[in-house]
């Protein structure tokens, strides 16, 4: 059986690697290289050390065809026996961090070292690299099924991001704030919709190719790192 | 009435650290390490809120997925810490979210 361990080590050897929105990896692919992009990654670490598929939209279709996306880590999250809490999952080498994507959208996956930091197919401007696992919002964690843990999990405080993270939630987030992050999208040419301080599927989608263009995790939430980007002070 | 964010917390912190004490030093660590690491968090919740940058809804909505955080956090603890903590939690999470709804007269 494979451990935690060899889930990493695994992932830290393709450190470097290009990431591409959308990129596909063949899970059955051992000699595969890249462009990744964060599922992608998570769900071929996965299958080449255990041979199961998944985190995919449909994890029983051929490995060299299934195509992963954080929305079915999130959905194989809460159907796991091994979900584990943020704290838990920072603190274990090999455990899944994942942040759910709002209806339509995008969220992101990455793998704990178990020392605080990440793994993970980051964005166009990092590819694959190493990231903190402080400071940044997660809603799920689980561990790998067929992968050897420590029978007693250790136990991290985790820390989340210090300031808002504007997002698209239900009901949605409304306020000042919103309405500049709007105006400050439309005056980078990217149309949020309607500049009403509602933070809807259009302004997620302006989010997100904004970050796109500036080669950001594209998530669709503006946090601290898009928030500057933009301009936009939060006082 | 002055908004004293710190004075809200120092209290919420206090009666978070004096229900986790059954619990001993790992309980009450515990608890006093993962009340502050949302400090910042909740500061600029209540910031948003206060000077008018989100909504009291958005804020009320924000504060209450931090409250379901810090408590699935301490549901992951070991058995031997795990009561206390949860019980720390509560008191922290029922003092600050208290307090800072009737602050920023929110519905929470």
């Amino acid at each position: 059986m494979a451990t935690n361990n060899d889930l990493v080590k695994l992932a830290n050897k393709h450190v470097g690697e290009r990431y591409i929105l959308g990129a596909f990896a063949p899970k059955s692919n051992a000699n595969w290289r890249g462009p990744w992009d964060c599922a992608e990654f998570a769900s071929w670490l996965v299958f080449q050390q255990t041979g199961l598929v998944l985190g995919c939209t449909n994890n029983n279709d051929d490995p060299a065809r299934a195509d992963a996306f954080s929305g079915a880590w999130a959905r194989d999250a809460v159907a796991s026996q091994r979900a584990v809490s943020i704290g838990q999952a920072k603190a274990t080498k090999g455990a899944v961090l994942i942040r759910k994507p709002a209806p339509g959208g995008i969220g992101h996956v990455s793998i704990s070292q178990g020392d605080g930091t990440t793994v993970e197919a980051h964005s166009a401007k990092e590819g694959v690299c190493n990231r903190q696992v402080d400071g940044r919002r997660w809603d799920l964690a689980m561990l790998v099924p067929l992968i050897g843990y420590p029978h007693e999990l250790p136990v991290a405080i985790f820390t989340p991001p210090s300031g808002m993270i504007l997002r698209l939630t239900f009901p949605p987030m409304h306020g000042a704030l919103i309405k500049k992050l709007q105006q400050a999208l439309k005056a980078k040419g990217i149309d949020p919709g309607d500049i009403d301080g509602v933070f809807g599927p259009h302004t997620e989608a302006a989010v997100r190719a904004f970050q796109l263009q500036s080669e950001l995790v594209p998530d669709g939430e503006a946090g601290r790192v898009t928030l500057e980007k933009l301009g936009v002070v939060v006082q | 009435m002055t908004f004293d964010f710190d004075k809200i917390f120092k209290d919420a912190l206090g009666a978070g650290v004096a229900a986790a004490k059954p619990g001993g030093k790992a309980a009450e660590d515990w608890v006093r390490e993962s009340a502050k690491a949302n400090e910042e968090t909740l500061r600029a919740i209540a910031d948003g809120v206060l000077k008018k940058q989100i909504s009291k809804e958005s804020g009320a909505m924000l504060l209450r997925e931090s409250a379901r955080a810090l408590e699935s956090e301490a549901a992951a603890l070991a058995v031997i810490i795990k009561a206390t903590a949860q019980a720390a939690v509560n008191a922290f999470v029922n003092s600050v979210f208290g307090a800072l709804s009737s602050a920023l007269k929110l519905a929470i």
